[in-house]
């Protein structure tokens, strides 16, 4: 299996599961997920530290842009696509 | 009066000329406020420690936009609004920074409306400052920001979001030393305010809200750094055009 196609499957289990639980939201991997207040303050915190787990290594505030967090598809190529 | 005095009131002018052009109303408001409006807008979470006490029960006002959606706190807005205002502000600065003053005069222009208006607004207004700031000859940039005051490690996620989501641009510049300062700043709040202060749109929803916040002395520092005694009055080459 492709590390993309298992890293996003992993990552929208946790963003549906675990980020938007309780909102009765579910993402895609195109959903823009900075758009309309999907995601806050202490939810990107927790996402990066999944990510950060994910790859192994830690994630620098400079690289927390939208071209590299748009969506899961872009999470995914930019950090665990590697 | 000397030159920083000079031009930081000719700034004013012009950026005052800039917001009635764009249909801005002008409110003034003391330079104290409640605490209770900081409160409302959440301030004293993301920075603590930089409001100013007044007198008991009051505050100077750390920017000029807090009253202005207090004036705003629960009307429901038929139409978008642009406002004006200028003022005296204070923060309690830690910086040895000379640019940053612990007192200083702020004119924001304040929008308010639904989310692609305010957006649009905020894009306009970035835009048409680069440009003046061109047509003055100051070298400056526009670049994405995050609030400097937000050093608490809970609010890390609060200076992220506004990163990613470029939330704040600034517009910056020159002063020397290659050191470089924000000569106004363009800030989109989303519906933050709309929600903390009740301020709706005719469909019910929260408005959306923008603010344009030129630092004063900081633009008239960094026209007599760059260009010297020598610059062209601000307001003159706005009438110009």
């Amino acid at each position: 299996m492709p590390l993309t196609t298992h890293g996003a499957e992993q990552l929208l289990e946790y963003i549906n599961g675990e980020l938007l639980g309780s909102s009765g939201r579910v993402a895609t991997e195109e959903t823009p997920l900075f758009d309309d207040g999907w995601i806050n303050s202490l939810q990107i915190l927790k996402l990066i530290a999944w990510i950060e787990v994910a790859m192994g290594r830690h994630i620098p505030d400079e690289q927390v842009v939208m071209k590299n967090f748009r969506n899961v598809r872009t999470i995914v190529n930019q950090f665990l696509h590697r | 009066m000397n030159d920083n005095y000079r031009f930081r009131d000719q700034f004013d002018q012009v950026f005052r000329q800039m917001a009635v052009a764009a249909g801005a109303r002008e409110i003034q408001y003391p330079e104290r406020l409640p605490a209770s409006v900081l409160e409302r807008a959440d301030y004293f979470e993301s920075f603590s420690e930089t409001a100013v006490p007044a007198v008991t029960g009051t505050f100077f006002q750390p920017a000029v936009c807090y009253q202005i959606y207090e004036a705003l706190a629960g009307q429901c807005l038929d139409t978008p609004l642009t406002l004006t205002s200028v003022g005296r502000c204070r923060r309690n600065e830690k910086s040895c920074d000379d640019a940053r003053l612990r007192e200083f005069t702020m004119r924001e222009v304040v929008l308010v409306g639904s989310a692609p208006w305010v957006e649009a607004q905020r894009r306009s207004w970035s835009v048409r400052v680069l440009e003046f700031a061109g047509e003055i000859g100051l070298e400056a940039s526009l670049e994405v920001a995050t609030d400097p005051f937000f050093t608490n490690e809970k609010i890390r996620g609060k200076k992220l979001l506004q990163q990613l989501k470029e939330l704040k641009l600034e517009l910056q510049a020159g002063i020397g030393d290659d050191r470089r300062t924000a000569l106004a700043s363009f800030n989109l709040h989303e519906t933050y305010f709309g929600r903390r202060f009740q301020i709706s749109l005719s469909d019910g929803s929260p408005a959306a809200s923008a603010c344009v916040a030129f630092g004063l002395e900081r633009w008239s520092l960094a026209a007599i750094r760059q260009l010297g005694a020598f610059v062209l009055a601000p307001h003159t080459i706005m009438a110009q055009r």
